[in-house]
């Protein structure tokens, strides 16, 4: 179909023109600063391994049935989000 | 005196105890008295639950956010004993966690949970995935010319969807550290795009033609057939948004592929 080759071509003339113009940007970024943007906001590398004395004064297999009920923001959304249309 | 095992098979004993609970082969063998040895191990046994918790938390930190501290306590050591981590790098930990909010009855009330774990593991993926170059596009351009609708745009590896039937986006803005968790809209069905650009992560809400654009593309679909997905002027819009982006990671044509 002609048209819509005509349209693909043109669309893909406007992506190449679009990814020239950004290419050595892209390339510049590369590996630069890699260590700190790896990481998420707030979190290094020891962000993640937690100090092996944590837990020392927890007790373990606790099973508080109270801990199974959000406490967190989620009861900002009780009753507010509802269920997607045609379900 | 306690006949002495090998030291690996101590070992072994000592981690089948601290990792899935199970003490019976490790207790015969330790000195002392058994409720205060039981009490020691479970030192080491909350320090792994915490690892992970804290793992997880770094990759979910709005789940842990919208469900509070006492449920996703209980809900990591839940996943943590049945899916521990398979990789040593602890950045991988947490693919199956939406899958098992999913499933889990003590989430029921919140059947969205799910989804927003998936947006962000998709963040977390986006991430961590491999740096590679951006699509050559001056090679590109004679092919582009010539066999315009049998050409495979790849996607960037650091490019994913999710695709959700709630306000996932609305609910992932409202939860973030300068938020009060109060999304900005109630309803929506979000299909959200997330790539890594500067080496930061970001996320834009599609249209559902969008979407259904950019998950042909992702299929390794020719452009002859996602294009019909979207309108012309749409279509165009969405192929310079993708090369701006650098969400453009390789091209091939029937036959010979490149990068």
């Amino acid at each position: 179909m002609r048209s819509k080759r005509l349209l693909i071509r043109s669309a893909l003339a406007g992506m190449i023109a679009a990814g020239l113009g950004q290419a050595p940007l892209a390339v510049a970024d590369e590996g630069k600063e890699k260590c700190y943007g790896i990481a998420k906001a707030g979190q290094n590398d020891c962000g993640t391994a937690t100090h092996s004395c944590a837990g020392l004064a927890k007790k373990d297999n606790a099973q508080d049935e109270w801990k199974y009920v959000p406490k967190g923001t989620c009861t900002k959304l009780g009753g507010k989000l509802k269920p997607p249309a045609g379900k | 005196m306690k006949p002495v095992p090998a030291l690996a098979s101590l070992q072994a004993r000592f981690a089948d105890a601290v990792l899935d609970g199970g003490d019976e082969r490790l207790a015969p063998l330790l000195a002392g008295d058994p409720g205060v040895n039981r009490r020691r191990l479970a030192v080491y046994r909350d320090a792994v639950h915490a690892n992970r918790r804290e793992t997880l938390r770094g990759a979910f930190p709005v789940v842990a956010r919208l469900v509070g501290e006492g449920f996703f306590d209980e809900a990591t050591k839940g996943f943590g004993w049945r899916s521990p981590p398979a990789c040593a790098d602890l950045n991988r930990y947490g693919e199956g966690f939406p899958a098992f909010l999913a499933a889990y009855p003590h989430a029921a009330a919140m059947p969205w949970l799910a989804d927003v774990a998936r947006l962000e593991w998709a963040w977390q993926e986006s991430l961590m995935a491999a740096d590679e170059p951006v699509l050559d596009y001056a090679a590109l351009t004679g092919i582009a010319d010539a066999e315009p609708e049998g050409l495979r745009l790849r996607l960037h590896a650091s490019v994913r969807l999710v695709r959700s039937a709630w306000p996932v986006l609305a609910i992932w803005e409202a939860n973030q550290p300068d938020r009060d968790g109060t999304p900005a809209r109630e309803e929506g069905t979000d299909d959200v795009l997330a790539w890594r650009e500067a080496q930061r992560v970001r996320l834009a809400l599609l249209s559902p033609p969008e979407a259904d654009f950019l998950e042909g593309l992702g299929r390794g679909l020719p452009l002859g057939e996602v294009c019909a997905k979207m309108d012309g002027r749409d279509f165009t819009g969405m192929l310079v948004r993708l090369a701006r982006h650098g969400m453009l990671g390789g091209y091939s044509v029937e036959g010979a592929a490149k990068a």
